[in-house]
């Protein structure tokens, strides 16, 4: 039987969803749980949700947008970095969802919005071939992420702060070493 | 704790006779794997040697990767040694020739971009892409670690 769509139940699915998350972590995030969060059932669930996965997928997209919201198309690789560890600290539980969707992503030869807007800050770079632009924004990537994870499970405090100080030098550093003086320093 | 001792063929009290929690049994593993992968480390000659194996082994074993992520933060609040981080921190002083305060934030946040390679190579599975960023690791450690 053809299901109306209704995007309020499918909201209120998603917000339950996302509460689970953010209070328990991913692995609460079942099926079951979230129709009981949401007052609803299990098979109500199945019928606007594919499986878990689609449920996190919607999950995931939420993050995602905050996220995105809180970037300006004209950020420095910096400033990004710093506004995305401020919403991986926050939302200490979206990091490894958020890792999970540019994993696939990459895998897909997709590219979200925030790999977009790493990369597009590392292509101004004089004298950086697209190859390279293109392998230092993984390195970035990986960095910002191995980071994010890292602050997540530590909380607040004086350790999280030096490690996100030591990745905005890292960035820095790295970004200078491709400047076309430098590197001409380092192939001589 | 019930896994564990089922797979050391012993009981679930005696576990726990020995470790107060599941947090102390796995904080006692952590400190294994630690000991473990500075086996691995200490032959390296250079950071980039380190920074690969250490990369790798996350890799290979994806459940310490998870251990790592888990206990590092409890060993950087209690400033508990390091192994690892601490071998490379003083290779990456004499490769670069930096000063301490320098090799701790390098080292550190190399450590980061390892941990975070290693993730997303996790969760891509196997492929061409996972080799890119393997590469791509490896590529920002060696540009970091000349003089």
């Amino acid at each position: 039987m053809p299901r109306k769509p209704d995007p309020q139940l499918e909201q209120a699915i998603v917000d339950a969803g996302l509460r689970l998350l953010d209070r328990q972590g991913i692995s609460a995030v079942t099926m079951r749980e979230v129709a009981k969060a949401a007052g609803t059932t299990t098979p109500t669930l199945y019928e606007r949700f594919k499986d878990r996965e689609a449920l996190l997928d919607s999950i995931t997209n939420f993050h995602r947008d905050r996220l995105v919201a809180t970037l300006e198309p004209d950020d420095s690789l910096e400033e990004a970095g710093r506004k995305f560890l401020a919403y991986c600290r926050r939302n200490p539980n979206s990091v490894l969802l958020l890792l999970q969707r540019i994993a696939k992503n990459l895998k897909a030869k997709k590219q979200g919005p925030v790999y977009e807007l790493v990369r597009s800050n590392l292509v101004k770079i004089d004298g950086l071939t697209a190859k390279e632009a293109e392998d230092l924004t993984l390195a970035t990537s990986s960095l910002i992420f191995g980071t994010a994870l890292l602050i997540s499970n530590l909380g607040p405090g004086p350790a999280a702060t030096e490690l996100e100080r030591a990745m905005l030098k890292l960035m820095r550093r790295l970004v200078d070493s491709h400047k076309p003086q430098r590197k001409e320093k380092r192939q001589r | 704790m019930r896994e564990v001792a089922r797979q050391a063929n012993t009981t679930t009290p005696t576990v726990y006779a020995r470790f107060a929690d599941r947090d102390a049994l796995l904080w006692e593993v952590f400190k294994t794997v630690q000991a473990d992968a500075y086996l691995r480390v200490m032959r390296c000659e250079s950071v980039e040697q380190i920074a690969e194996v250490v990369l790798r082994y996350l890799i290979d074993f994806p459940g310490r990767l998870e251990l790592l992520n888990r206990c590092w933060p409890r060993a950087m609040a209690e400033g508990s040694p390091q192994p690892v981080l601490d071998f490379a921190r003083k290779k990456l002083q004499q490769q670069r020739k930096c000063s301490d305060a320098d090799a701790r934030e390098i080292s550190l946040s190399l450590a980061a971009l390892v941990v975070g390679a290693a993730m997303l190579i996790r969760a891509m599975g196997s492929g061409y892409v996972s080799k890119e960023v393997f590469q791509s690791a490896m590529d920002a450690v060696s540009t970091i670690c000349s003089p």
